[in-house]
């Protein structure tokens, strides 16, 4: 292995762990998801929109670490 | 035409309607990759040891009453659902075993929907419960590795 081998082998951890951390981030998404389908037609729509900025930030957080942007 | 068994469980355990479907694959890899972190947890934290046997135990819930659900379906409509054989297959089991797995999940869905029209929130209540039993299991069970790590 070269001297490139631990920077690339790095590289992949750091690719690895962005798409491991995107999925954890999907997963918060479907769940946030979920609790708005519990809450939809409750009357609370303030609370709707406070999971929908979250919402909103989880594809900011995507989009920032999104690799090769 | 009357309410099946199936209809009445979901009707009780589902507290709404999803507004998106989401893919059942996607779903399920969500919850492996949950599940790889609680067993990271309990290396750390061995008190979760019960909590993974309750859960392994919730999961075969799952299969017997997913099994029940289509063999009823099956029976109304075979376009409706896989009979309590092919579900059989799928899981390697034999006719026989197949069959008391359909009567156990018959048994939860009926035990499930009579505790929903009997106490409020019954399901999380029922989650909430097993959680602290597990728990309560391990504190008695692991008092002695407690008392090392405290000292």
């Amino acid at each position: 292995m070269g001297p490139w081998g631990a920077a690339a082998t790095a590289a992949t951890g750091r690719r690895e762990l962005i798409a491991e951390a995107e999925r954890y981030l999907s997963d918060a998404y479907r769940l946030l998801g979920d609790a708005a389908d519990c809450l939809r037609g409750l009357g609370i729509p303030d609370a709707l929109a406070a999971i929908g900025s979250a919402k909103d930030k989880i594809n900011d957080a995507k989009n920032i670490t999104r690799p090769g942007d | 035409m009357s309410e099946t068994l199936s209809d009445r469980f979901i009707h009780a355990v589902r507290r709404r309607q999803p507004k998106h479907v989401i893919d059942g694959a996607e779903y399920v890899e969500m919850l492996w990759r949950m599940i790889r972190a609680l067993e990271l947890r309990a290396i750390d934290d061995p008190e979760l040891l019960p909590q993974a046997v309750a859960l392994a135990q919730r999961l075969d819930e799952v299969v017997n009453v997913a099994l029940a659900a289509n063999a009823e379906r099956y029976a109304i409509d075979p376009r409706l659902g896989a009979s309590a054989a092919e579900c059989g297959r799928i899981l390697g089991a034999s006719k026989q075993a197949a069959s008391q797995r359909r009567a156990r999940g018959k048994a939860i869905m009926a035990a499930r929907i009579a505790a929903a029209g009997a106490i409020p929130f019954a399901e999380a209540k029922r989650e909430r419960a097993a959680i602290d039993a597990a728990a309560e299991h391990a504190v008695t069970n692991l008092a002695d590795f407690r008392a090392r790590r405290a000292s």
